[in-house]
């Protein structure tokens, strides 16, 4: 009888269910990156027009951070794949040689991380202004 | 001849210079002759490399025969880049606007071909729009194709750095294995 869990443990199936349910339970606790967190509020800023050059700029003309599309896709495919955004293919249109626009949307789950993140962030800033001069 | 005649033998020079090759036709033959341009320069090349291997090299192996392979499997593969994949791609553009200086670089576009192919049609098409609403207009012919191949460069750099340290890695890996 003792030596069942044992046993159960060392199944190869069990071992991947674990492994492959930590992995979930790591991936919910993930905060977004710096760049990720400046993608998911652009994101939710442009509300239905979020497609990649809409992004692109909302980052380039806000932050003022400049970067490259392929960066800012590898961006939200990380985030798609952590469920913090979706996708969704739109019409082609004549200006983009007519190809499609991919337009993406915040989820809940990707308004909660930014929440927590943003709350993380004014929690650490408190109180931070007169070492940096008095002007935040 | 006249100043007025030199300057008007300039003129034609210089229009002639600046008409883009195979003008004169639609867009599916100008690229089914740049297929065919490049298939032979393909060819060439492999044929080529082929027997600049195959004499001096000794080897428990037949390096012509493997050199032979290596330039019919380059060859097939550029057929099947040329038939399947650059048509599926869509990198002559399914539209081609009227004036020729006004399309994004095509080799900068062929490029693109590197990027994973889930985003290369949107992230193409971003670039495209960038390319002819804003940067076109503001910064001229020049600077914009600057732009786009500045852009191209780093959008494909992290992916080739990844393939390159995954090469390595093989590499390395073979090494150990030997």
């Amino acid at each position: 009888m003792g030596l069942l869990p044992a046993t159960l443990l060392t199944r190869h199936s069990n071992i991947f269910y674990i492994v492959s349910m930590q992995g979930r339970r790591n991936q919910k606790c993930d905060p977004p990156g710096e760049f990720e967190t400046l993608v998911l509020m652009a994101v939710l800023r442009l509300g239905n027009n979020a497609y990649g050059m809409r992004i692109h700029q909302e980052i380039e003309d806000r932050a003022g951070r400049r970067s490259s599309y392929g960066a800012l896709y590898t961006t939200l495919d990380r985030l798609e794949h952590k469920g913090y955004v979706s996708s969704s293919v739109g019409e082609p249109t004549p200006e983009r040689g007519g190809r499609a626009k991919k337009f993406f949307k915040v989820d809940n789950m990707g308004k909660a991380a930014l929440r927590q993140s943003y709350r993380a962030t004014q929690r650490m800033a408190e109180g931070i202004e007169p070492l940096l001069g008095g002007v935040l | 001849m006249t100043r007025q005649q030199l300057l008007a033998k300039k003129v034609e020079v210089v229009r002639w210079l600046k008409t883009p090759m195979d003008a004169d036709c639609d867009a599916e033959t100008r690229y089914r002759r740049r297929l065919k341009r490049w298939g032979w320069r393909f060819v060439i090349a492999a044929l080529v490399l082929a027997s600049d291997l195959s004499d001096p090299l000794p080897s428990r192996f037949n390096w012509f025969f493997v050199t032979l392979g290596v330039s019919l499997a380059l060859v097939c593969g550029f057929m099947v880049v040329a038939t399947v994949i650059l048509p599926a791609a869509d990198v002559s553009g399914r539209k081609p606007p009227a004036n020729l200086s006004n399309c994004p670089p095509r080799c900068a576009r062929f490029l693109l071909l590197l990027v994973p192919k889930r985003n290369r049609e949107y992230l193409l098409g971003d670039l495209e729009e960038e390319y002819l609403t804003i940067v076109l207009p503001e910064y001229g012919d020049r600077l914009a194709r600057l732009w786009y191949w500045w852009q191209v460069a780093i959008s494909i750099a992290p992916l080739l750095w990844t393939q390159i340290k995954r090469t390595a890695g093989f590499v390395l890996l073979w090494k150990r294995v030997r």
